[in-house]
């Protein structure tokens, strides 16, 4: 495999990692707001 | 009279011909944990993983000698040979089980071997905590192997041909082609599971051993939790599932790779391609985030209501990962069956019957309706209102985002209502089974009838060593129908019928 494709090969495995770790992330923060919100308001 | 062409011994040899190519491979993947048995030196389970895999080996020799055929490939025979390979495999996997003497009977041992490659994850064993490690090995490779998708793992390494297997792809409930190419979409799902799988192992076993695993033992957990989340499975090494490791960092890891797994493919390219825009417009991931935002924020009033918990640790920890187990149709737990019964009141079990039955995406490893379908279903719905709200003049035209723009057309709302409807007969066949029995109320029969029906496998506790066959029975079904989305079963039955009724060939 030559070096720009080897570099490529990593680059897009990184980033679709990189991506998911994100969207994990965000669906946390997310969810923490809304569990936060039903500890506080629900009677 | 008919006016369908009845099929002749050509088109019989060629679905056996293939079937034999999955037996193949389902032969040949029970030599890993017949290995793994030698080197343990487990000699009883080694005697069954022999005895299984010279089975399947020597079904696809005799079906190689003597129904090798040239005759191509139609749509109906991809279906058919879809629809059965996913009750042969399950017969052939269950070999193994019910030689190891850890299930009742052999309805139970086919129960397993169907839970594991419909990635249900509902179990049926004896004594999980004491099976050989390489009969756990093997149950959690059926899932992967299962999610994957077992007709594409098995043909895209056997078969040449990539019109052929395209056929059978698509049947496998697979309806979206990720890349032009058969054989590079089948390269692409394996590199994202490869890579996913280094990543996430390695993380599941720094995070095991932290918690005080031998370097050992968190190889052996973190390899088959990989596989049973990612595949959104739900098989696990404990009875009690995710509960045993009592790690935040576990259940996180284990919550990563669920979304990974009900992530569709089509999303994963366009995530590897830098594209998330893409992965934010898509029409399933909007629908799953509503849906599942709505069915968060019903379970957590519910369990604030009932007072089960009240910190926002203990509702992450035990309401959102199973949301996202159900959501993702893995099935993992981190409570007791009869949890949900007894501590969570009506309405956050209901969440979760809720987010079981939409189930993940589309041309994922995830089970149930899929989001796609639901919001099609919706997106239907809304056009036919605006049709009748708006004067009778207007043109009423109704897109979505789904790798591009698209123009919402009435066949394809009709196909995602009918699939729609049909899991639903599939859930209501489930609930009227169980209470037929008469022990069980309907909590619990809408909850594991729609967790089997869409191949989900949280339990409620029915599914046990000691249930019924009857019910197991009508459970099996539902997990067949579930994972082939109904279309290749009735395409099976019409053409079992064709063969008594259908025009002769002249």
């Amino acid at each position: 495999m030559s070096a720009r494709r080897q570099e490529g090969f990593w680059r897009d495995r990184a980033r679709g990692v990189g991506y998911l770790l994100l969207l994990g992330a965000a669906l946390l923060v997310g969810a923490t707001v809304l569990a936060w919100l039903a500890v506080v308001l629900v009677p | 009279m008919s006016t369908v062409l009845r099929p002749d011994v050509g088109d019989l040899k060629l679905i056996g011909y293939y079937l034999g190519k999955v037996l193949l491979g389902l032969g040949l993947l029970q030599l890993i944990p017949l290995v793994v048995a030698l080197a343990l030196a487990e000699w009883n389970s080694a005697t069954a993983f022999a005895i299984g895999a010279a089975l399947a080996i020597i079904a696809w020799a005799l079906s190689d000698a003597l129904l090798a055929t040239r005759r191509g490939l139609s749509w109906a025979h991809g279906m058919v040979i879809v629809a059965l390979a996913w009750l042969i495999g399950p017969l052939f996997a269950a070999v193994p089980m019910l030689l190891s003497g850890r299930f009742t009977d052999p309805l139970h041992a086919l129960f397993e071997a169907m839970s594991a490659l419909t990635t249900t994850g509902m179990s049926v064993i004896h004594d999980l905590d004491h099976t050989p490690l390489s009969e756990d090995l093997f149950r959690h490779l059926l899932q992967i192997a299962g999610g994957l998708g077992i007709i594409i793992v098995v043909l895209s390494v056997f078969a040449a041909g990539g019109a052929r297997i395209t056929t059978l792809y698509v049947s496998e409930a697979r309806d979206e082609r990720v890349l032009p190419n058969i054989i590079r979409t089948a390269r692409f799902i394996f590199t994202v599971a490869s890579t996913l799988f280094v990543v996430g192992t390695t993380a599941l076993v720094i995070a095991l051993i932290a918690t005080g695993f031998t370097p050992g033992r968190a190889v052996y957990h973190g390899v088959n939790l990989f596989f049973s989340s990612f595949a959104t499975g739900g098989f696990s090494v404990m009875q009690s599932s995710i509960i045993y490791y009592h790690a935040a960092s576990v259940e996180l890891i284990v919550g990563l790779l669920m979304l990974a797994g009900a992530l569709s493919f089509g999303l994963h390219l366009a995530l590897w391609r830098g594209d998330a825009r893409e992965v934010l417009r898509h029409l399933e991931t909007r629908t799953l985030l509503a849906t599942s935002t709505l069915f968060f924020g019903l379970m957590t009033v519910g369990l604030v209501r009932v007072g089960t918990y009240d910190s926002v640790e203990a509702l992450l920890r035990k309401g959102l990962f199973t949301l996202l187990s159900a959501a993702s149709s893995t099935g993992h737990q981190v409570n007791v069956g009869d949890t949900y019964l007894s501590e969570w009141g009506l309405l956050a079990p209901a969440a979760v019957v809720g987010a079981m039955a939409i189930g993940g995406m589309a041309s994922s490893t995830a089970g149930g309706i899929k989001a796609m379908r639901l919001g099609l279903t919706v997106k239907s719905l809304i056009h036919d209102l605006r049709r009748i709200l708006l004067p009778e003049s207007a043109l009423v035209v109704t897109a979505y985002h789904a790798g591009k723009r698209r123009v919402l057309r009435d066949e394809t709302a009709r196909a995602a209502t009918t699939v729609l409807l049909l899991f639903v007969a599939s859930y209501l066949l489930g609930v009227v089974t169980a209470l037929l029995y008469g022990e069980l109320d309907l909590t619990q029969a809408i909850f594991e009838a729609v967790s089997v029906g869409s191949n989900i496998g949280i339990s409620i506790g029915v599914v046990n060593p000691g249930m019924p066959d009857g019910l197991a029975a009508v459970y099996i079904l539902q997990m067949w129908l579930g994972r082939l989305e109904f279309i290749a079963v009735f395409v099976l039955l019409g053409y079992l019928l064709t063969l008594g009724r259908g025009r002769v060939r002249t």
